[in-house]
């Protein structure tokens, strides 16, 4: 040994010259990152796919959502105009000499025109026109007479619509003249069936009466029929809309065995100068719109919204002057001095329908986002947590080499800063490219750098723990406190949770825009919960189980439940992963599931049976042809009418109530085990009694609440008749309850999805039919039942025209197929599937990382088993076992939070916009869906189990050998 | 503190010299030396259980002086150490080196403590050098943390490295080194920032008999040389001969002393003799060898008698009778077997 002498410094020689604490050099850095490099990677994809997902997701789910949304206008304008502007138009009357405006046809266009100005820009921008209508009041005739002596009435209302000649084909004569020459009567054309009830030939003068009210005069019209037409492209919406134009209406007339005749007519357009003329002064002139967004179609919603609100506002400030001294008609189309301006709104329910179904959605795919942040900050968490793990040994010594930990800290952060930086721009990157443009989501780069700065600050903050100063004071404190602290974690936790499902609970959820922080942490809260009490739990029953099989002999067992036990608070951030993972698929498998099943729940109470035909007013149906070779197995007629009641005990006066007759013996035959069908069996046909003086008293079915309020006592129910003419009064005695199960009952669906909620409802049978007048505001329903194997339509199509051309036909798949088609519950599917598939791969790529944390430990108690005798394979299969509890324990704990928390999350999670349906649907747990998935992710933790101890086991004799390294 | 010292206090102990003794011993009069500990205490909390490292502990060390602290396993030591290097905070008593307090030492002052009073070297070699620097730069990483200039870490790595026989190794990483030559290494990087004293536990633990000659050769070479104070652990008898001073430690006590010195007696031959003390602390306790007691049977209880120039201790007068006993029939049995 060579010895050296050294230069002595002076009397200071030990102390260390003061100087900056200098990060150690570059090359100290890079060589510690390339021994990191494996880890890094995994923190930088993980950085990348969260400011990616943040970038990319909320846009492509705007997407969706706008698809959506204009889904639901385009089916909105299929049933009909969404929205429709009319006002009534004053024309000169003859002889007041007032100054001649311009013909109205000429101010057809320019009024629909400033209609659209007028709209607020989103709602002008929007509207479609759909065609101008100018339309006449009922207008009575007089000659020629009735064909049929049992026809007392005869009416016709007179239209000018814009778009009829695409849809109409003459078959005799031609479209009335839009300018009629001068001294010809005004034309008029009509349908080849209405002219044939009517009577009337081409070329025949019909004489029309109108009178405004009973007192006002009564005016003559002459007119001519010049034009016979057929439908064309029956199927198209034109003829959907208005089938009346060529279907005549034949209804009943006030006298029994009398019959009256509406038909609807076409004129020309200079129709209300000529029909004014004649002194017919008021058509009303309307305006139809459909309404289709663009891009972005669900940002403009609360604008469009508004808009639609205000239009009514908007056109009779604009359009119309103010003046209450003269009394004239204050607004105007075009020159032409109109009434007020009317808006018939079928919009603004699609909109509230959306934005309420939108909310859940969000609020859904709120808790599967929620989920998977929390499954990626846990995995950035053991990533970060095992890069330290890994360098612990090298920390400790350059701390104690006197590096400072504020440097070891820089240091660390040196090299994960660049990196995680670059990754979070990457991913951004990446993530904008295949991002659709012009969708109401816009990038969310503050989650990007949120997301992105918490995996940064993990760093540097696990850091600082692991190489900060020993205090002293903390050091009595953690001694103190370790347990508390414990405790008072978990008990805050706890409290967080209750707290937060409580809130929940009170509050609802839905409304407002975005995504709900709080709605979407609960899970998490919850998740967490479970986790903390998963890890207080396990350890005892696997201690239970270890002891069982310590006295069954089994050493392998013993020894890998002993393992499991030890290592469970260590493996708890894996648990939490996985817990939370298999939550959210268990939670989006039920919404699913939930939504699947209550849409044909809501798809049956909508329909009614398989196919339904629903009528304004009570019509008697024309039978159908049923049984034998009929795709129509069964009918059910069914009769709505609003009763006034009276309690006949009392004499006091009840609300508004719904009398439904059903036929009693169609139901049964129908739908034999149905609910009602079964409880009309107490009405005993309900055939009503004459008892004494009183008029007949018929047994019935009653809203609980009308029994309690009457006692069970009879009602005296009053029924107006259509027109108001008459009244009929009869007695109702409630035999049974409609409890909630019956009212709910399909079968009644059609007639009563349309009343207010709290109506009560009276069934009873249609013995009554004969005892109750026809009313204009009641409803019929025939529901038909397909024979087995037969098609809907061709259901439909055997009954089609049972009530009448303008009965609205709804067929239970379709409505079905539309509701589990919507393009909000495809969305709250599609971001299950992608948040539960990328939280596995997370959770899966945090237990791989927990494994290699742990597996030095777990390696050397293996290694050590092994010098002891035990067999290679049995020490291999002890590494395994000693993850089977863990994958256990994540697929009860996984599948108990996805069953509980949708049950604690209660009135919060409402999926009924979803659905439909008389009651908020059940929530149903797709239990294939959860056991497989249970079964599935303990698979796979014990097939990542299998191939580290595979992996372990060829570098086995190293570690048998370097038994004592730490 | 030894017995010796303990021998100039001797007379009588009235009541007023007891307090006076008492109030002596709270005084914060603190023995010299480079390293003194005071009643240390060091307490770990392991899942509710309290271990006692170190219960009291008093240590003095000179300026210069090269010790080796020995003990059995879990007595304490490599606590010790870690406390006096800066890595730990004692529980309660009080550690002084090189004039830190390192009970009341601040954050920064703990920081520059370890940069520049004291340096370390552990058990595992590989624990000591990081494994991605080679063995200059291991050497020249503490200077860094100091703020040594450049070109001054690069002429002093190499020369500490020299020193230790090592030179030779300078651009070779830990991975490619044997465990006496990383050994050797962790010395140079110990003694980077020329600290004031310089622990070292265990270093000889993993090597054999041959190498660990090596270590301790660096080791005795850098408390010559380089004027280091030297605290070292080992369980390695032929180690703790070669020091003046071994120190034992019982239960988290020091409990013997050995001094071991050259004489030369009349006839002028050097003789290595070694005498063993017990260690008498400030409140004056005194830990006596278990040997010694077994063998009289002391238990609990002993008697004390002051003499002129030296205590008595008597086993008390029940456990006195039971050693007649035992030699009786220890006597009878021997009778038997004859
Ligand atoms: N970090 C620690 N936590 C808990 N107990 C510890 C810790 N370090 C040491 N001990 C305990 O303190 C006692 C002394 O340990 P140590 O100083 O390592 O002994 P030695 O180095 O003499 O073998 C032992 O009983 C040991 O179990
Ligand atoms: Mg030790």
């Amino acid at each position: 040994m060579r010895a050296v002498r050294l230069r002595r410094e002076g009397p200071g020689d030990g102390t260390p010259r003061r100087g900056p604490a200098r990060p150690a050099s570059l090359r100290l850095l890079r060589r510690e990152a390339r021994g990191d490099a494996p880890l890094l990677a995994c923190l930088a994809v993980l950085v990348a796919v969260f400011t990616g997902l943040c970038a990319l997701g909320p846009v492509e789910l705007g997407g969706k959502e706008d698809q959506a949304l204009r889904q639901r206008l385009a089916a909105a304008a299929d049933a009909g105009a969404v929205l429709t502007v009319s006002a009534p138009v004053e024309l000169p009357q003859p002889g007041l000499g007032a100054p001649n405006p311009p013909a109205l046809r000429t101010q057809l266009e320019s009024g629909g025109q400033s209609v659209v100005s007028t709209a607020g820009r989103t709602l002008g921008t929007a509207l479609r026109p759909v065609r101008t209508t100018v339309d006449y009041q009922l207008l009575g005739i007089d000659s020629p007479l009735p064909v049929d002596p049992r026809v007392t009435q005869e009416s016709v209302t007179l239209h000018h619509i814009s778009d009829a000649p695409a849809y109409l084909h003459y078959v005799q004569g031609a479209a009335p003249a839009d300018s009629t020459p001068a001294g010809e009567l005004p034309g008029i054309a009509l349908s080849t069936g209405e002219a044939k009830l009517l009577g009337l030939g081409l070329g025949q003068q019909v004489e029309l009466w109108f009178q405004a009210t009973r007192s006002s005069p009564r005016y003559e019209v002459l007119v001519r029929l010049v034009g016979i037409y057929r439908p064309e492209q029956e199927q198209s919406e034109f003829w959907r809309q208005l089938p009346g134009l060529d279907k005549p209406l034949e209804y009943p007339g006030q006298l029994a065995g009398t019959l009256n005749i509406a038909v609807q007519g076409l004129v020309g357009a200079d129709a209300p100068e000529l029909l004014a003329k004649q002194g017919i002064p008021l058509p009303t002139v309307g305006w139809e719109y459909r309404v289709a967004l663009g891009d972005a179609a669900v940002k403009q919603l609360p604008a469009l919204a508004a808009d639609t609100r205000n239009l009514a506002i908007d056109l009779n400030d604009l359009l119309c002057t103010d003046s209450p001294a003269t009394g004239d008609s204050p607004c105007s189309i075009g020159a032409h001095p109109s009434g007020s301006y009317v808006v018939d709104d079928g919009l603004t329910p699609v909109l509230t329908a959306f934005t309420g179904a939108d909310a859940q959605t969000r609020a859904l795919a709120g808790f599967a986002v929620a989920s998977l942040a929390a499954v990626g900050l846990a995995t950035v968490l053991v990533s970060v947590r095992l890069l330290l793990r890994r360098r612990a040994v090298h920390l400790r010594l350059q701390r104690s080499r006197g590096a400072s930990a504020t440097g070891l800290v820089l240091q660390r952060s040196l090299v994960t800063a660049p990196v995680l930086l670059l990754a979070g721009e990457l991913g951004w990157r990446l993530g904008l490219l295949p991002a659709p443009t012009g969708t109401s989501g816009s990038p969310q780069p503050v989650a990007a750098l949120l997301g992105t700065a918490a995996a940064l600050l993990l760093v540097p903050l696990l850091t600082w723990y692991a190489v900060r100063e020993p205090g002293r004071a903390r050091e009595v404190r953690r001694r103190a406190s370790r347990r508390t602290r414990r405790l008072v974690l978990e008990a805050t936790a706890l409290v967080l949770c209750v707290g937060g499902v409580v809130a929940l609970r009170v509050r609802g959820s839905g409304g407002g825009a975005g995504i709900d922080v709080q709605l979407s942490l609960v899970p998490v809260l919850v998740a967490l919960v479970a986790v903390l009490l998963l890890v207080r739990l396990y350890p005892l029953v696997l201690g239970l189980l270890a002891g069982r099989s310590r006295r069954g002999g089994g050493v392998v067992a013993f020894l890998g439940l002993r393992g499991a036990a030890r290592d469970a608070g260590g493996t708890s951030l894996a648990l939490f992963v996985l817990v939370i993972t298999l939550g959210t698929a268990v939670f989006g498998g039920m919404v699913s599931r939930s939504v699947y099943d209550g849409a044909a729940v809501g798809a049956a109470w909508t329909a009614g049976a398989d196919v339904s035909l629903v009528q304004q007013g009570d019509v008697a149906p024309t039978p159908v042809a049923a049984g034998g070779s009929s795709p129509v197995r069964a009918t059910v007629a069914e009769y709505l009418r609003t009763v006034l009641l009276t309690g006949d005990e009392d004499g006091a006066n009840l609300p508004q109530t719904a009398l439904i007759t059903v036929d009693p013996a169609q139901l049964a035959a129908a739908d034999p085990d149905g609910p009602l069908a079964r409880a009309l069996g107490v009405l005993h046909g309900g055939k009503p009694v004459a008892t004494g003086t009183a008029s007949a008293t018929a047994p019935v079915l009653a809203d609980p609440g009308l029994i309690v309020a009457e006692n069970g006592e009879s009602l005296r129910a009053v029924v107006d008749s259509a027109l108001g003419s008459s009244r009929t009064a009869l007695h109702l005695k409630p035999v049974g309850a409609l409890t909630p199960a019956l009212r709910q009952d399909p079968v009644l669906g059609p007639l009563v999805a349309g009343l207010p909620a709290d109506t009560p409802v009276i069934v009873g049978t249609t013995a009554l039919e004969p005892l109750l007048p026809a009313q204009q505001t009641g409803g019929t329903a025939l529901l038909l039942f397909a024979r087995p194997g037969a098609a809907p339509a061709a259901v439909a199509a055997a009954a089609a025209d049972a009530l009448g051309p303008q009965a609205q036909v709804r067929v239970r798949a379709e409505v079905l197929g539309t509701l589990r088609g919507d393009g909000l519950v495809r969305i709250v599917d599609d971001v299950y599937t992608v948040c539960s598939l990328l939280a596995v791969v997370f959770g899966l790529l945090a237990v791989a990382l927990e494994l290699v944390l742990t597996a030095r430990e777990r390696g050397r108690t293996s290694s050590y088993l092994r010098t002891l005798g035990l067999a290679g394979r049995q020490a291999a299969v002890l590494q395994v076992l000693q993850l089977v509890p863990l994958a256990v324990a994540a697929a009860a704990g996984g599948v108990l939070v996805g069953v509980l928390e949708p049950r604690l999350l209660g009135p919060a999670l409402s999926i009924s916009q979803f659905t439909g349906g008389p009651a908020a649907p059940a929530l149903h747990t797709d239990y294939l869906l959860t056991a497989l998935l249970g079964a599935g992710l303990a698979a796979l933790v014990v097939c990542a189990a299998v191939v580290e101890s595979t992996v372990l086991r060829m570098r086995r004799l190293g570690g048998v050998l370097r038994l004592g390294e730490a | 503190m030894s017995v010796n010292h303990a021998a100039d206090r001797a007379g009588a102990p009235d009541l007023g010299e007891l307090r006076r003794r008492a109030a002596e011993a709270a005084r914060p009069e603190r023995e010299e030396g480079l390293i003194v500990c005071e009643n240390l205490v060091r307490i770990y909390q392991t899942e509710g259980v309290e271990v006692q490292a170190l219960q009291g502990l008093d240590l003095a060390v000179a300026r210069g002086e090269m010790v080796a602290v020995i003990g059995a396993s879990g007595s304490g030591k490599s606590t010790l150490l870690g406390i006096l290097s800066g890595q730990d905070v004692p529980t309660a008593g009080s550690a002084e080196v090189a004039g830190h307090d390192l009970l009341t030492m601040k954050r920064r002052d703990r920081l520059a403590y370890r940069r520049g009073t004291v340096g370390f070297v552990w058990q595992q070699t590989s624990r000591n050098l990081l494994p991605y620097l080679t063995a200059a730069e291991n050497v020249m990483l503490p200077m860094t943390y100091a703020g040594v200039k450049r070109s001054e870490r690069r002429n002093r790595a190499g020369e500490l490295l020299d020193l230790m026989g090592v030179g030779y190794c300078a651009d070779r990483g830990p991975g490619e080194l044997s465990g006496g030559e990383q050994q050797r290494v962790a010395i140079a990087v110990a003694n980077a920032n020329r600290p004031r004293v310089l622990f070292a536990d265990e270093p000889t633990g993993e090597l054999d008999t041959a190498t660990s000659e090596e270590i301790f050769a660096a080791l005795r070479q850098a408390n010559e040389e380089l004027g280091v104070t030297v605290v070292v652990v080992t369980h390695d008898a032929l180690v703790s001969e070669q020091v003046q001073r071994t120190v034992r430690i019982r239960n988290g006590r020091t409990s013997t002393e050995v001094l071991r010195r050259i004489t030369t007696d009349d006839d002028g031959a050097q003789e290595l003799t070694a005498e063993e003390y017990a260690v008498l602390d400030r409140n004056g306790r005194l830990q006596l060898p278990s040997e010694f007691t077994e063998r009289l049977h002391m238990r609990k209880r002993v008697r004390l008698a002051l003499e002129t120039d030296h205590i008595g201790v008597w086993p008390d007068a029940a456990a006195q009778r039971a050693k007649a006993d035992a030699d009786e029939v220890q006597a009878e049995t021997e009778g038997d077997d004859a």
